[in-house]
């Protein structure tokens, strides 16, 4: 149970960059209004954006 | 409060009887409840809490909420601060609950603890500027600009204060210890839930500027006024050399009362509000001690 509880704690970032970033760069993206220049909807962007960065963090450690 | 001791030729004094003195004019800015204190944290949280509603139904813009969210994260640690060392009301007196209430709500917005702040602050006390057991020496930097870098990287998910005061808890080592983790676990785990749920209900940019951004900012500031300013260079410990008086740029608002923080760590029980004018009565056996006042 520990373990299953660390490793999930240990994806946060992964979760933060679903849960918080994706929405967040699709509502960015709709208050500029650039969702027009997109070939994909808002939110695709923004899970793409939140996986790859979330996920590059779980692996280096950090955001930045 | 009484009016100031008339001081005698400290030149004269040997260390126990600068001691005594010392102790006499710290007793007369001690006791009674700091009223302002507890008017700022109830206050400070009702004001936050208030810019969710009044922005989510657009009666406040978000360019007017975001400073304001930000002043009120960053005002919502001292407060706390001051219970975490029982200022408000000591163990066993009536008013034991307002102390505790204080300490417990005040820091919601920064998402820190009760326990675990006053736990950590306690070991920040106990060895201040010690390489391993300070808690806080993490904001150790050459310059503020460094400061502000390491801050930022020990924020990271592999960062330093991430690890100092989970380190801190583990060596103290007791229950009350052990619980306070997990009621950082707990908070941390609530905290990501309510910004989940703001941000896939259509209110992200709202949790960004109302919480997250305005934590990080408030972060920053509190670590460089409560934190590398008052202890900087931090290469000393002992009684009288590792915090100094310092004059800020921003002055006593501005630095949140930190420029007088010398005070606070000689004498924990003086309430922040009055630690200027006892930081001016004591200030000659500050200067016999040798402390470091930087031109304040």
């Amino acid at each position: 149970m520990l373990k299953i509880v660390q490793k999930f704690l240990g994806l946060m970032p992964l979760w933060f960059g679903i849960g918080f970033i994706a929405p967040l760069t699709a509502e960015i993206i709709k208050a500029f209004g650039w969702q027009a220049s997109l070939p994909v909807a808002p939110i695709v962007v923004g899970l793409i954006l939140g996986l790859v960065w979330g996920g590059s963090t779980v692996m280096r450690g950090r955001w930045i | 409060m009484s009016t100031a001791i008339p001081l005698p030729d400290l030149t004269t004094m040997d260390s126990k009887a600068l001691m005594r003195l010392e102790s006499e004019i710290a007793e007369q800015f001690m006791g009674g409840v700091p009223w302002g204190s507890v008017t700022w944290a109830l206050g400070n949280l009702a004001v936050w809490l208030a810019l969710w509603p009044l922005t989510f139904m657009h009666i406040l813009p978000l360019w007017a909420a975001f400073p304001i969210a930000t002043a009120c994260v960053a005002l919502s640690y001292l407060p706390s601060h001051e219970a975490q060392h029982d200022i408000i009301a000591r163990p066993g007196t009536p008013l034991r609950w307002l102390n505790q209430l204080v300490g417990h709500v005040s820091t919601i917005p920064l998402l820190l603890p009760y326990s675990v702040a006053k736990l950590t602050h306690m070991e920040h006390h106990k060895h201040t500027n010690h390489p391993e057991l300070d808690p806080d020496i993490h904001s150790k930097a050459e310059n503020g600009w460094k400061f502000l870098i390491n801050s930022i990287a020990s924020r990271q998910p592999n960062g330093r204060s991430n690890r100092s005061y989970s380190e801190a808890l583990a060596r103290i080592g007791t229950p009350d210890a052990m619980r306070a983790q997990l009621e950082a676990l707990a908070m941390q785990l609530a905290y990501l839930a309510i910004l989940f749920t703001a941000a896939w209900t259509g209110h992200a940019i709202e949790a960004a500027l109302l919480w997250w951004l305005p934590k990080h900012l408030a972060q920053t500031y509190i670590g460089y006024y409560l934190s590398w300013a008052p202890h900087h260079p931090a290469n000393e410990t002992g009684r009288y050399r590792d915090t100094r008086g310092f004059k800020s740029v921003v002055g006593n608002i501005g630095s949140m009362g930190m420029q007088f923080h010398i005070i606070h760590h000689l004498h924990p029980r003086i309430p922040l509000m009055r630690t200027p004018k006892a930081y001016w009565a004591m200030r000659p056996i500050l200067e016999a001690r040798n402390c470091d006042l930087s031109g304040l």
